[in-house]
Formats: C-alpha cells, structure tokens, sequence
C-alpha cells in the first residue's frame, strides 16, 4: 500500500495483515558538485521504481512510505531516524526496511533498529535504455525474493 | 383595472426582452461549443472499453503462463502507460481464460505454482492466499472472492484483452 487517502483507509482496516513498512532513505545535499547532485536525482528516480514494483507486487503486506530525506549521516540524524523507526514499530510493524543507494548508510547499519536493503544503483545511465531497465528489473526481482525470504524466515 | 395592468407592456419592455431574448441565444450558441471543447476529453474517458493485444492464440497452453501488455490510463492528474500482467492459459473446453494476478484478498501478485505445496493453484505470497486453476479461490485461504476475469476477444490470431472484471458466480 502506498501513503495515500485510499491506502491508507485500506490499510488502516486491514492492519493485522500489512506488517512490513518500507523506508527510503535519500539523500538531498547541495553542498557539493554539480555531477553529483545529478546523479543522487538520478539514483532517487530509480529507487523510486523500485519501490514502486515492490509496492505493486505485495501491495497487501507492504506499506511503501515516502522518502525520508537527510543530508548527512552523523549521530543526530541516526537518533532521528531511530526516533522515526520506533514510531513505525508502533503501529505495529513486524518487519522495517530501509531501502537505499547510500553506501554510508552500510556503514552504519548496526546502529539502525530495522533491517537495510542497499542496493548498489548507477550512477549514470539513462532510465530508457533496455540495458538499464533490464538491469533494474534484475534488481528488483532479487529484492522481491529477499523480502520474501524475511518473511519466511 | 387589474387586467389591464398584466396586458400593459411598453414599448421600450418590449424591446429589451426581445434583445434580451436575442442576445441570450447568440451568448449560449457562442459558448457551447467552448465548453463543449474544454470537457471533450472527460466524455471521451467514458467512451467504449480498448481492446490491447496480448500474444498470438498459438502460444497459449493449457498451461498458465505471465504476459505482460501495456494500458493507457488516466488518473485524475496523471496520464500513463501502466503495464498490467494476466495469467493466460487454454481451458479444457478450448476457451481461453484470462485471469488478472491482483490478490482478491489485499491486492498482492499471485503467481501460478508459486508455492511448491500446492503446484496446480495460483498462490499469494503475501498472506497464502490460494486458488484453483480455474480462478476460484481456495476456501480456508484469506481470499473470499475468485481472482478477476479480463474480457477478452480473438481478433485474427491474437488474443486481445479488455478490462479486468468480477468473475459472476457460477
């Protein structure tokens, strides 16, 4: 389910059945060069797809929600994102994935309370090309059986 | 004296209710078909069911397979082309059935033998929602409906599919 009017009323009635909430963390900086404020664009529009077929393909366990957006990793932003966290494990939801293309996250990820999917994106590339789409619908397949595999495990 | 009263119209009331009356019809002959224009498209939306093609009828067998085919849809804001998948396959009578994936239950994807327990049902990974080949859920399984039927015709060798639809009980 998505976090919209409709969803969220589908949702709020069939609570007990939807136990898997879907994070994705983004990063939105300015502070640095021009190429790669393209390309953290680029990686969000991706990720943005891949939710998107997650979302589609378990739309009745999942609640995918909108980005959650930062700009540096440091200690007060991971007692955000804890703090943000603990109100998702309230609602309750069994299973918390972030999902990300920022490696720092990878660094950090024993400080997180929920499970990290980081995905290595591209860079650069163009979204139209069917190299680049086969390659992302590799990649969501993959995610798809690993969130499966949570679930059954 | 009342009688006369209602009879009375001058001539200059007269005139304004016929400009009135004249200039009435030339504002509504004006902008009708203004209006006309500007909510052609929503009048449009309501017009007959479109028919995609899907896959040429030889490729179907009796057993299901995924195709995918892609629909243009329009929400509100949004015009896309959104890519929608059925579960094809020949029917022992020969008839072709086209079911749609979406979970009757909460709207996940089932898949055909998705689950090795039960490899001649449709299986919903997300709540073991499952069901017969024919569509028809599983009792006992959360779905309480029979998975969606596209409309479907057969238009020189290939399979055309319309809109997913509640089957109608048997």
């Amino acid at each position: 389910m998505k976090w919209n009017k409709q969803d969220m009323i589908n949702y709020l009635q069939a609570k007990e059945y939807v136990d898997t909430a879907i994070l994705p963390l983004v990063p939105v900086t300015f502070e640095q060069e021009e190429e790669k404020q393209v390309s953290q664009a680029f990686q969000k529009e991706i990720l943005d797809i891949m939710v998107h077929e997650l979302e589609k393909e378990y739309k009745g366990r999942v609640l995918a929600l909108p980005s959650y957006i930062y700009s540096s990793i440091d200690l007060e932003e991971l007692a955000r994102i804890n703090r943000f966290t603990e109100g998702l494990n309230q609602m309750p939801f069994k299973h918390i994935f972030y999902i990300t293309f920022d490696q720092m996250w990878k660094m950090k990820e024993r400080d997180l309370n929920g499970i990290l999917l980081w995905v290595p994106i591209l860079k650069e590339g163009d979204i139209q090309q069917k190299d680049t789409q086969n390659m992302i619908n590799d990649q969501i397949h993959q995610l798809k059986d690993l969130i499966k595999n949570y679930w059954n495990s | 004296m009342s009688k006369d009263k209602k009879k009375q119209v001058s001539r200059r009331q007269f005139l304004n209710y016929t400009l009135t009356g004249v200039g009435g019809f030339m504002a509504a002959g004006m902008l009708s078909p203004m209006i006309r224009f500007a909510i052609d498209p929503v009048l449009k939306a309501q017009g007959e069911e479109e028919y995609v093609a899907v896959v040429e009828v030889d490729k179907i067998t009796t057993e299901p397979q995924r195709f995918e085919f892609k629909v243009h849809q329009v929400d509100a804001w949004y015009e896309s082309d959104v890519t929608k998948t059925a579960w094809v396959f020949k029917q022992e009578d020969g008839s072709i059935l086209a079911l749609s994936p979406i979970c009757t239950h909460l709207g996940c994807v089932v898949n055909w033998s998705g689950n090795e327990d039960y490899p001649n049902q449709f299986y919903c990974p997300c709540h073991d929602g499952r069901y017969y080949k024919d569509g028809v859920n599983v009792p006992n399984t959360p779905p309480t409906a029979p998975l969606h039927v596209y409309d479907h015709k057969i238009q020189d060798g290939m399979l055309y599919l319309g809109k997913a639809k509640p089957r109608e009980e048997a």
